[in-house]
């Protein structure tokens, strides 16, 4: 038995997972009947669906052919998103100031042709921009500064 | 008809104070940027902007969202032409013969037709928009939950048809659209579902985390690994007037794509996206000279680029009609209406005229503004093409973060977006599309009520959807569409289409 679609496969099994996770979720919810539908119905019914579907593609990559699998491009993949979780994880207790700076200086180093000193001047920008904006012209409420 | 215009009138005193005007410019000025910039697409910047909406009143945020989105359309020809690279995946065709005919020396006179026919489709789907809203939403006032559940269940089996790549992905992606819709408390018992104990979503997903996730950063993450270069004509835009024989060649075109794109925008699906390719398609087919196109036929570049901003426009019918979203990017509006506190549907009409009609309204002087804002200054866009995107991508994913930071001042929630945008690369590189899954994210909680109060309605009987004859109808609609999209003939044909698109 050869793979002819690796990419379906890989699909398939990820759909084949993302089914299981919900239904390690939902067990515990009331089914109920059609006449009156528990909070269980609808997601077990699509989560039994996307498991089908999972096995559905990852089965057709065994007999249809399709493309291979596309490289994943960690390097520039991990410090893009990085860069969020750093900004996520900072934003409240640093400020809107610090986080943007570690969101700009992580994702400095998803791209290839970074100019550090073109960077600095362009997050400095970038931030004061942000600030007018968000801040002073819409008036949310985004702390500036670390708070102690 | 008289009712038309005195509504359309009310509608332009709504649209016409200056601080919607403003609005809408500041809308039509971000879809041009957007739309000439490669990589960055409506869906993506709708979603970033969707929180700022939430401190502007609801006829000023739609007016501005709603130009975007339109303006995407006007800015992404621009750079099919001068580039030969679309800015949007509605003006690929154009880049066929734009980009010849910019080579020849006429990027003036293509930029110039483009902005023209795009001007007129847009002010006669307008007009469609006018007359045949309230006439739908007339309609769909007798519709039950019945009929509700029937007509998002044609709308998404639409949106599979016309989705590019496999079918069967298609499918799986709406079905797990459905079901992240479905995480969060329960309508009626107020259970918590599939939450993993995570607060920040115990009532839902959030819908722009989501978007921004699966648009926004997954672009990001797919446009750094192409080091593209982007060679853009360096000659000087001479003479942007098209010459009376270019006028003359391209008057029945622009007719011609204003009707394609009027009848695919309503559609389930993507209809803007589709509607340029059936233009080409059917110009190449009766010009008596079809060896010129793909050398520089004017016709090439007026049909399609009137089709797809036509497209655009009258894909908010039955958003604005019916309350059931066409394609991702009306999901959006969904979500931009939602924040307003505004269900959308058919009763938007009667208890919100000034909203329905001050946004009809808007998309006349959008359009009017894209051609002042497209054509004159073509120049400051070109040199924008020019920065590099090492500069352009902080920035974006700046504004990513910021946008659903503001939603709840909730850090979590920018940590979803990386979740989200993870995902969204891993569905990218595995050939699935991620714009049925926003589709079907925002109809699953629709869906899942109108189905619960159909069978409660029925006591559980199923057969209420096949003896109420509207509903009736609308299944066999959807089972057409599902026999349409199996024939072999079609599949292949879709194949052909869709695969041009790469």
């Amino acid at each position: 038995m050869r793979v002819r679609s690796p990419q379906d496969l890989v699909g398939g099994i990820a759909l084949i997972l993302l089914s299981l996770l919900a239904f390690s979720q939902i067990t515990d919810l009331k089914f109920g009947t059609a006449s009156r539908m528990g909070p269980g119905y609808f997601p077990t019914v699509l989560a039994g669906l996307t498991g089908l579907m999972g096995v559905i593609i990852a089965g057709r990559s065994l007999f249809l052919d399709g493309p291979s699998l596309d490289r994943l491009h960690w390097r520039q993949a991990l410090p893009i998103l990085g860069a969020i979780l750093a900004f996520g994880l900072a934003i409240r207790p640093l400020g809107l100031v610090i986080a943007s700076g570690l969101l700009f200086a992580i994702a400095a180093f998803a791209s290839p042709d970074t100019k550090w000193r073109e960077l600095l001047v362009v997050s400095a920008a970038l931030i004061l921009f942000a600030v007018g904006l968000f801040v002073l012209a819409l008036g949310l409420p985004f702390p500036l500064w670390p708070r102690f | 008809m008289d009712n038309v215009f005195s509504n359309l009138a009310m509608g332009f005193g709504a649209a016409a104070t200056p601080l919607n005007l403003g609005l809408c410019f500041i809308g039509a000025l971000v879809g041009t940027l957007i739309g000439v910039l490669p990589g960055l697409g409506p869906i993506a910047t709708i979603a970033i902007l969707l929180p700022i909406t939430f401190y502007l009143d609801p006829l000023g945020a739609l007016i501005m969202l709603a130009g975007i989105y339109y303006g995407a359309q006007y800015g992404g020809s621009t750079t099919a032409i001068l580039v030969n690279m679309p800015g949007e995946t509605s003006s690929v065709v154009t880049t066929l013969d734009g980009h010849q005919m910019a080579r020849r020396g006429r990027a003036g006179p293509a930029l110039a037709i483009a902005a023209l026919g795009s001007f007129f489709a847009g002010s006669v789907a307008t007009l469609i928009v006018a007359l045949f809203g309230p006439v739908l939403a007339k309609f769909a006032q007798n519709f039950g939950p019945p009929e509700y559940f029937a007509l998002m269940l044609v709308g998404l089996i639409g949106a599979t048809v016309l989705a590019s790549g496999s079918v069967v992905k298609a499918v799986a992606m709406i079905i797990v659209g459905l079901l992240l819709g479905s995480v969060g408390s329960d309508i009626e018992t107020g259970e918590p579902r599939m939450t993993f104990g995570i607060a920040q979503i115990a009532e839902g997903i959030n819908f722009t985390t989501l978007a921004v996730g699966l648009f926004g950063v997954a672009e990001i993450l797919r446009n750094l690994e192409k080091t593209a270069d982007r060679s853009v004509l360096g000659a000087k835009i001479t003479g942007l007037m098209p010459t009376w024989t270019d006028i003359k060649q391209s008057a029945m075109p622009i007719l011609r794509g204003t009707g394609i794109g009027s009848v695919l925008g309503i559609l389930p699906g993507n209809g803007a996206v589709l509607a340029p390719y059936a233009s080409y398609t059917l110009e190449k087919k009766i010009s008596k000279t079809p060896s010129r196109f793909g050398k520089g036929a004017i016709e090439g570049v007026a049909g399609p680029e009137s089709a797809n901003n036509a497209g655009a426009q009258t894909s908010f019918i039955p958003l604005l009609t019916l309350g059931i979203p066409p394609n991702a990017v009306m999901a959006m509006m969904v979500g931009a209406m939602t924040i307003q506190g505004i269900v959308p549907g058919p009763q938007v009409m009667n208890e919100n005229p000034t909203l329905f009609w001050g946004m009809i309204a808007s998309m006349w002087i959008g359009n009017a503004m894209l051609v002042i804002i497209n054509l004159p200054l073509v120049g400051v866009w070109v040199r924008l093409l020019r920065a590099p995107y090492r500069i352009l991508f902080p920035a974006i994913l700046m504004f990513c973060c910021i946008g659903v930071y503001s939603i709840n001042s909730s850090g979590v929630e920018v940590m979803l977006v990386a979740l989200f945008g993870g995902i969204g690369y891993f569905l990218l590189k595995h050939g699935f599309e991620p714009a049925p899954l926003l589709l079907a994210f925002v109809l699953g909680p629709l869906m899942e009520e109108n189905l619960r109060r159909s069978f409660l309605i029925a006591r559980g009987d199923p057969s209420i959807f096949v003896t109420r004859p509207l509903s009736a109808t609308l299944l066999v609609i959807a089972l057409v569409l599902i026999a349409v999209v199996l024939l072999p003939s079609v599949r292949k044909r879709r194949q052909e289409v869709f695969h041009e698109e790469d």
